[in-house]
């Protein structure tokens, strides 16, 4: 049962969402290195937040869902064979591919309408496909695992989970967005 | 089977809107390119604070759309009702709090390694105001929205998340852009 009183979600929510942002500024320095090649190449800046928002995205869906499902009694905190789960876990693999082909369609779209420098749109299309796989997978793996933690040491879930589950999609999304232009010589 | 088709449909749609809004906050980015040479450190508390946004709205969206499931509170903005009133004095004292720790650990990580900075001064500034502006706009949105979608019988759980960061995204790259010209105004003296 969720009790909500102010103190509770500072506290809570201090702990969870100061560790994000822990994490979050190291995405940041690793910006901060290359900073001068994406001042040039500003189409993977315009990337970068909707990347992290489809990771974010990833996070709450997930984080979510696990958190209401284990409110509501539907799945255990332990790991078995749930077709709950499972179902999940497809659906939000099927959601990252769909909306990584869209993104990298809008992205290479726009870029050529505001006049900036653009790159082969093949290349965005393979760098965000596999980017987004693997970070789907990431989350999927780490919500659960912080889910059934916190709400086995009775920590709302709703609290905890989304924090942790975005801001290591941050990091992830960073670093393979970031390593996987360089392996394709875009930036 | 249905449940399944239904929630990639869902988060298809919500991913479609959420990727289109965070477009934009990237071109935004793009247009920040001059303030983020002319203040040193800045792109490293870009990803922080919009993480800290979007972690503060979407579990104070999370929390609104277990209590509206579990019947706890009821579906219109009452600023009276106890649990809401929680929920606001927490997540605005969480948003100020937390722009002034990313502030701080910015400066940490420029002076660990050896990055050129704006100086403490300016950080905990610009962190202030974008952090203030930021609290007042996401949280009406995030109250008004939540109760919205689940008044029409849409399962915030699935709309909120998405719909919230992103928006989120866009509304803190503004106050960044917002703060960023009034710290060079205050400390540089032009634009």
């Amino acid at each position: 049962m969720a009790t909500y009183r102010a103190s509770r979600i500072i506290r809570e929510g201090f702990t969870a969402i100061t560790i994000s942002i822990v994490i979050s500024t190291f995405a940041g320095t690793i910006l901060n290195l290359r900073l001068q090649s994406l001042l040039t190449i500003p189409v993977i800046l315009i990337l970068i937040p909707p990347f992290n928002d489809m990771a974010g995205d990833f996070g709450c869906i997930v984080g979510a869902r696990l958190a209401t499902a284990l409110h509501l009694g539907i799945i255990r905190p332990r790991i078995e064979k749930n077709t709950y789960l499972a179902r999940n876990i497809a659906a939000v693999i099927i959601i990252a591919m769909v909306s990584s082909i869209y993104l990298s369609m809008l992205v290479y779209a726009i870029g050529g309408i505001i006049g900036l420098e653009l790159i082969s749109p093949l290349s965005i299309v393979i760098a965000v496909f596999l980017s987004s796989i693997l970070l789907a997978l990431i989350i999927i793996a780490v919500g659960v695992i912080v889910s059934f933690i916190s709400y086995i040491y009775n920590w709302d879930p709703d609290n905890t989970t989304i924090p942790i589950l975005t801001a290591i999609g941050d990091f992830t999304g960073v670093i393979t967005l970031i390593y996987i232009s360089s392996l394709l010589h875009i930036i | 089977m249905s449940s399944i088709l239904r929630l990639v449909f869902e988060g298809v749609v919500a991913q479609v809107v959420s990727v289109t809004i965070g477009v934009f906050a990237g071109i935004g980015l793009a247009y920040m390119r001059g303030a983020l040479e002319e203040l040193p450190g800045m792109i490293i508390l870009v990803p922080a604070f919009l993480e800290m946004r979007g972690n503060i709205s979407g579990t104070f969206a999370s929390r609104l759309g277990t209590a509206l499931h579990m019947g706890v509170v009821k579906p219109y903005v009452d600023f009276k009702d106890q649990i809401l009133k929680a929920n606001v004095l927490g997540t605005f004292t969480l948003g100020i709090v937390e722009s002034i720790f990313i502030a701080f650990l910015t400066y940490i990580l420029c002076l660990l390694f050896n990055f050129k900075s704006m100086g403490l001064t300016n950080l905990v500034l610009l962190m202030v105001i974008a952090g203030l502006l930021s609290n007042i706009v996401m949280i009406f949105l995030t109250l008004y929205s939540t109760m919205y979608v689940y008044r029409r019988g849409l399962d915030p759980d699935t709309f909120m998340g998405p719909y919230i960061t992103s928006v989120g995204d866009v509304v803190s790259i503004i106050c960044l852009f917002i703060a960023s010209y009034i710290v060079m105004v205050v400390s540089y003296g032009y634009i």
